[in-house]
């Protein structure tokens, strides 16, 4: 990866721009699940006064979920949010550890590449058969395809977490 | 290799992986992927994962997930901790050790509305502990109290790690809410008990106070306590499922931080980001375990496992016990989410073919209360209790060690609370009974 944005490469969660976008991300993601919030709360209320909720609530609140957890993962990769256990490494000198976390974090790439890949192939295939919800009719295709896109983000940032532990000196 | 060896050996390279550092949602994911395709081709995993990540999140069960995170998260951002805890000191201040009661009990309300310890574990440490080393209390006394306090949240519903049970055993959230909350309000009044008991019998460790010099009151807190009651009572009385439950309390936790000007455009977006960073993490988790378990499953080892275990023919109640003690050691290094689905795959079905003369339901709620309290053990327990970790992460100056020096008696609580629910499960189902 070429050094770009000047004496910016000593952030701490990636390089700006891709740590900015992946913060940004996760607070749509946030803004998506108030939302779904508020969404279920105007449903309870009707259903409350008409005894009718707001038709297909249930399929935006599952898409809401869908996209706000993939749109979690990358943000969650550059704070090192995801829990891994240090009690029998300890002993290991800092560089090997620091070696295990970049593979590990290379395999996590691998392996949302993949996620990618093969969630896009979905899309396609839903979005070819114009698969929608039952109640509102959305089209799924289009939020499986921002999932396989947002997957593929996940794999840039765990591929810039490895980059910045192998770089690190000491 | 038949099916079961190749089970054993997945979960052994996964054990493996996980003790090399690698991140226990992506462990399971990894092992899982790689059996899943020993067991039925490539063919069959690519087209699994062609559905499967989208499908598994977009569930409205799971949604009780993040919104739980996020009501817990405006909570703890509009400072209602700070309140809860003034306003518990004011009402036990005087007595011994009041001020750590007044952790214990403001921590099981705040429990009410935040389902994460380690949450209630942090903003106690910020809010409570301060003020109880002003007035001379021991600070590992101190820090004990704020850490057994967070693992109330365990417990007292809503709790996340509640939710990922029911959701990984495909049981009742409902059902499992109502039956953590004696166990969870037992939990409160032993651990009061023992901060009194303590401060007795070493008055310098947790002196009386002047009740009136903390300056709290009431008023500032009725309004969240009343979303956490309209939340879980609601819940309870299924005028709304855990979902609307949990969106009601998470719309209603941030008016009410709006209102009271407590919650502010930087408070609201650290709420959304950690929210954001929690919920990834669980849902990581998740996938890797749904991954992991669809290849358990092809194994067929779990069910093979149970069967042969029923077959030894020793009581069930030692069977129990035996797997409790697999979780206490577990849970002495592992996270206990990770634990939890890690586990269950293959020790739920144990448990479910034992016969306790239980319907197989009560079984299995009264389970899942016994797992979650060992693992409220294992967030406080030595060598590793996250709650403690974060305590004395927030308090530099307040060792570990004594820390856990003073949360022994608190665990020997716990072995006894532990050993009355195994004994009498009537203490857990009682509630489930009465309101089903």
């Amino acid at each position: 990866m070429a050094v770009e944005g000047g004496d910016d490469n000593g952030t701490r969660g990636g390089p700006w721009l891709l740590s900015t976008l992946a913060e940004n991300l996760a607070l749509a993601g946030g803004i998506i699940i108030v939302a779904a919030a508020f969404l279920v709360c105007a449903s309870v209320g009707l259903r409350w006064m008409t005894s009718n909720s707001i038709p297909g609530d249930f399929e935006l609140v599952q898409i809401a979920v869908a996209l706000s957890a993939f749109a979690f993962l990358p943000f969650c990769q550059l704070r090192r949010g995801n829990i891994a256990v240090g009690t029998f490494t300890g002993a290991l000198p800092e560089r090997v550890r620091a070696s295990l976390d970049a593979l590990w974090d290379l395999i996590y790439a691998a392996a949302a590449a993949f996620i990618a890949w093969r969630l896009a192939a979905g899309a396609a295939e839903t979005i070819a058969n114009q698969t929608t919800t039952m109640v509102s009719g959305i089209p799924i295709g289009w939020a499986i395809a921002a999932t396989s896109a947002m997957a593929a983000l996940l794999a840039v940032a765990a591929v810039a977490t490895a980059v910045q532990l192998i770089r690190r000196p000491g | 290799m038949s099916g079961t060896t190749t089970a054993i050996a997945g979960f052994a390279a996964m054990l493996l992986l996980i003790g090399l550092r690698m991140p226990v949602g992506l462990a399971m994911l990894f092992t899982g992927s790689v059996g899943y395709v020993s067991f039925v081709g490539m063919a069959p995993f690519l087209s699994y994962v062609k559905s499967t990540p989208y499908h598994l999140f977009a569930d409205y069960t799971l949604s009780v997930i993040p919104l739980f995170i996020l009501m817990g998260a405006f909570a703890e951002r509009s400072g209602l901790s700070t309140d809860l805890f003034r306003a518990a000191a004011r009402a036990f201040g005087r007595r011994k050790g009041g001020l750590s009661m007044a952790v214990i009990g403001a921590s099981a309300a705040f429990g009410a509305i935040c389902g994460s310890s380690v949450a209630t574990t942090a903003t106690f440490s910020r809010a409570a502990l301060p003020e109880l080393r002003r007035y001379g209390y021991d600070p590992g006394f101190a820090g004990a109290t704020v850490a057994v306090g967070g693992t109330l949240g365990i417990l007292i519903p809503p709790s996340v790690i509640l939710v990922v049970y029911a959701i990984a055993t495909e049981q009742n959230i409902v059902k499992m809410f109502q039956a953590a909350l004696i166990p969870g309000l037992i939990a409160a009044c032993f651990y009061c008990l023992v901060a009194n008991w303590v401060a007795r019998r070493d008055p310098a460790a947790g002196p009386a106070i002047e009740s009136a010099s903390v300056g709290g009151s009431w008023r500032g807190v009725w309004p969240a306590l009343a979303v956490g009651v309209v939340v879980v009572g609601g819940i309870y009385g299924g005028v709304f499922t855990p979902t609307e439950g949990a969106a009601v309390g998470a719309a209603a936790m941030l008016l009410i931080g709006l209102a009271r000007r407590t919650l502010g455009l930087a408070e609201i977006r650290t709420s959304l980001l950690q929210t954001a960073e929690t919920t990834g993490m669980i849902f990581l988790i998740l996938l890797g375990a749904e991954v992991f378990n669809s290849f358990l499953a092809l194994s067929r080892l779990p069910t093979e496992l149970a069967e042969t275990i029923a077959a030894l023919g020793y009581s069930p109640l030692a069977i129990l016990g035996m797997l409790l003690a697999v979780y206490i050691v577990l849970g002495s290094v592992m996270d206990e989410l990770a634990m939890i689905l890690l586990t269950l795959p293959v020790f739920f079905p144990v448990v479910s073919a034992l016969d306790f003369g239980l319907p197989a339901e009560e079984v299995a709620i009264w389970f899942g209360i016994l797992v979650l309290i060992v693992v409220g053990v294992g967030l406080v327990a030595p060598p590793i209790g996250l709650n403690v970790f974060v305590v004395s992460a927030l308090a530099k100056d307040v060792s570990i060690i004594s820390i856990y020096r003073r949360v022994l008696p608190f665990l020997a609580m716990d072995i006894i609370r532990l050993s009355l629910v195994m004994a009498f499960p009537a203490l857990a189902l009682v509630l489930v009974r009465l309101l089903n």
